[in-house]
């Protein structure tokens, strides 16, 4: 961990701006925009994610509902590093260096230092993040949700908040709309109490 | 550590670098995009180079709008998100540290069914309350107005449960010498938890302040005035632009600009935001 700290002014930097890409405008534009050039058939320089690629993938996510479901999983989850990033650095910083430098003097290397110091002890953070992480995919992305696919093609990408918002909004069946409300609350209660059940309670040492 | 710089050292750096990469990337064609005019970005290959315009699609964006919200220039759209983005990081603040003080620290009847009250609404997000929250918005009247962008986002029970939690990490001590110097409830509350909770209050107020900012579905839902428009789902509404091609290098612009408030946000309270997250003891 602590070689990973070690040029505090490139880190210091990235804790900043990863901080700053928390918007969500970036990444649905940015994948919207690739998108665009996708559907409009053009190659792009990269050869990143265009018409046919190497591998003979054709890559179509307006009629395809996986490749749909793969792009909003990438924009989506290209969000959510910089705040990772962030609560496992603070984890980091909270383990003592003394345990990692008696691991270093009796001779165990940086990566079993990892799996057998740093990463148990970053296990309070780890699920912290597992929950939030859920709880980001269920609810908060229905900003890409509905700017890049509008939970098409054919409902592929249809998430449930999505959908709750289309049917009591757009649909105008308020009635389906708030029984779909109670389902998601039903989550929402199971979530709070697996948060406060398990995170809560430090892992003990 | 005990190691030379070795093959570790390195690897360290090479995946630090891939992860800038991952992360950046998608700024980076943002920008490039924003540097371009509109005839170079309807072209393949897509760029990956700045242009030479960003100064001006920038001006163009802040000052005349673009796409279908024409009319409306960003800057009134920055405005209000502005405004909704405050007005929601002050007021969660202020009634969660006023309730926290109050569950903590005086003992009067119903505590604890007032504890449980808040911490139901925990449950009870916007997006589980979508509909009844906007007919209660609707019939106050409050659709297309500031105070119904920022009103029903401001009760807060997380907010509550960390002020409790930092509350209750604070010394009886200082309490009971506050007690004996004379002073009231209040002047306790002024002279020694606020300043205690200093680093708190900030890192929350980042917290909640970027939290605001990117509020989306609920602006979408009872804001129907372009006056009224948020950035982030104003960016959405120019890319709805149905009858022409979506102008990518004032949207990229507008993306830019809306991004710079959180970040003068983060750098200026960097500081505080850090010592907040990680120190406990008071």
């Amino acid at each position: 961990m602590s070689e990973l700290l070690e040029p505090p002014g490139v880190i210091s930097a990235l804790v900043l701006i990863s901080f700053l890409l928390v918007g969500k405008f970036f990444n649905f534009i940015s994948y919207r925009l690739m998108k665009e050039r996708i559907i409009a058939g053009q190659q792009w320089d990269l050869n990143i994610c265009c018409g046919k690629t190497d591998a003979g993938v054709d890559w179509n996510h307006r009629m395809n509902g996986n490749h749909a479901m793969i792009l909003i999983i990438l924009a989506a989850s290209w969000k959510q590093i910089s705040y990772n990033f962030l609560f496992f650095i603070a984890g980091m910083q909270a383990i003592p260096r003394s345990l990692i430098e008696a691991a270093a003097m009796d001779g165990a290397g940086p990566f079993r230092r990892f799996w057998t110091i740093v990463f148990p002890l970053l296990s309070p953070t780890t699920f912290f993040l597992l929950v939030v992480n859920m709880v980001y995919a269920f609810f908060d992305t229905f900003g890409i949700v509905h700017a890049v696919t509008k939970g098409g093609p054919s409902q592929a990408t249809q998430i449930l908040v999505y959908k709750v918002y289309n049917d009591g909004f757009i649909g105008l069946d308020l009635g389906g709309s708030a029984a779909q409300s109670v389902i998601l609350m039903a989550i929402v209660i199971g979530f709070t109490v697996i948060q406060f059940k398990y995170i809560e309670r430090r892992v003990i040492y | 550590m005990v190691e030379e710089k070795s093959f570790s050292y390195y690897l360290n750096h090479l995946i630090i670098i891939f992860g800038i990469l991952v992360i950046g990337f998608p700024l980076w064609i943002t920008f490039v995009a924003a540097s371009h005019d509109m005839v170079r970005m309807a072209q393949a290959p897509l760029p990956l180079w700045p242009g030479d315009r960003f100064f001006e699609n920038m001006a163009q964006a802040l000052f005349q709008g673009v796409g279908n919200a024409r009319e409306q220039p960003v800057w009134i759209m920055l405005f209000n998100s502005l405004i909704m983005a405050l007005s929601i990081a002050f007021g969660k603040i202020v009634i969660s540290v006023l309730s926290a003080f109050a569950i903590v620290y005086f003992d009067f009847r119903f505590r604890m069914f007032f504890f449980w009250m808040i911490f139901i609404t925990l449950m009870l997000p916007v997006e589980v309350r979508i509909l009844p929250t906007f007919e209660v918005v609707a019939n106050l009247g409050m659709l297309n107005t500031r105070l119904g962008l920022s009103v029903p986002l401001i009760a807060s029970a997380t907010a509550t449960f960390m002020f409790r939690q930092v509350f209750l990490t604070v010394p009886d001590e200082l309490l009971e010498a506050a007690r004996m110097d004379g002073a009231g409830p209040l002047r306790f509350f002024k002279d020694i938890l606020l300043p205690l909770s200093r680093t708190n209050i900030a890192a929350l107020f980042v917290i909640l302040f970027i939290y605001g900012w990117n509020q989306y579905l609920w602006p979408l839902l009872i804001t129907t005035d372009k006056d009224m428009y948020t950035i982030v789902m104003g960016i959405k509404q120019m890319l709805e632009a149905v009858e022409e091609a979506p102008e990518w290098h004032l949207i990229t612009a507008t993306t830019l600009l809306a991004q710079l408030p959180p970040v003068l946000v983060v750098v200026g309270m960097q500081h505080l935001f850090v010592k907040g997250l990680t120190e406990t003891e008071k």
